[in-house]
């Protein structure tokens, strides 16, 4: 399940968003869907992050991108999980270069047979 | 400081500091508090981190958006305290802090990376 969710994060970020993340990784923790993505983004991006200014503007736009995105984003994990997305919370270090989303669902999630 | 510590104790630890820090300095205790570890990742998510004021608010969509950029901008703020102490409960170095607020359902959560895998501490 943590590998079908990271393919979908990875098609998520290359098809809506733009550009494949240089590595993404994905934790089932109770009702929570963490997932980690390295090198989001742009080279332009990294170039326009090197002032303060320009950290905060690929902030909000990122963020911005990202509430276009999030009906694709909850029913993808909804059918993955195969339990109901409740929200979707996500951050950016523009600096750092990397992601994180946590999905919270409304049970908690058997990660595949043990 | 966490020789000997389960994850299980870290993870309350963990979950004592980040009620304190709210109470604290954000000014208000939130509802309900979980941590949890995973790998090189702590998870924390809050239910509850916003006062009746700020609920009323959140009632339009420009009042989500005031919400959300005062509490990033308040955050912003503490950032450096509450490295240190997740630093401290952990025993490992915290890399960086990814935080967001649902204020629709007052949710928020952190997400802090450190420098190596915890999860087999205590064992």
């Amino acid at each position: 399940m943590e590998n079908a969710i990271r393919n979908a994060i990875i098609k998520f970020e290359q098809e809506f968003m733009g550009r494949g993340p240089d590595e993404v990784r994905a934790y089932v923790v109770r009702d929570l869907v963490v997932v980690r993505l390295k090198g989001v983004l742009t080279p332009a991006e990294r170039q326009l992050a090197k002032t303060v200014e320009g950290i905060d503007m690929v902030k909000r736009l990122r963020q911005n991108l990202i509430a276009q995105g999030r009906d694709k984003l909850y029913e993808q994990v909804s059918e993955i999980t195969g339990a109901k997305t409740l929200a979707v919370f996500t951050d950016i270090d523009v600096q750092l270069s990397e992601r994180v989303f946590v999905f919270t669902v409304d049970r908690e999630i058997q990660n595949g047979p043990r | 400081m966490n020789k000997g510590l389960t994850k299980g104790e870290i993870e309350a630890a963990i979950r004592n500091a980040i009620i304190k820090f709210e109470q604290e300095f954000m000014g208000r205790g939130p509802e309900d508090v979980r941590a949890f570890i995973v790998r090189d990742l702590v998870v924390v998510r809050l239910k509850g981190v916003l006062t009746p004021a700020e609920r009323q608010l959140a009632k339009t969509a420009e009042g989500v958006e005031m919400v959300k950029s005062i509490r990033q901008a308040l955050i912003a703020q503490g950032r450096d305290q509450l490295f240190e102490q997740v630093s401290k409960i952990v025993g490992a170095r915290v890399l960086a802090i990814f935080t967001d607020i649902n204020a629709q359902i007052g949710e928020k959560v952190f997400v802090f990376t450190v420098d190596r895998d915890l999860e087999n501490l205590g064992r």
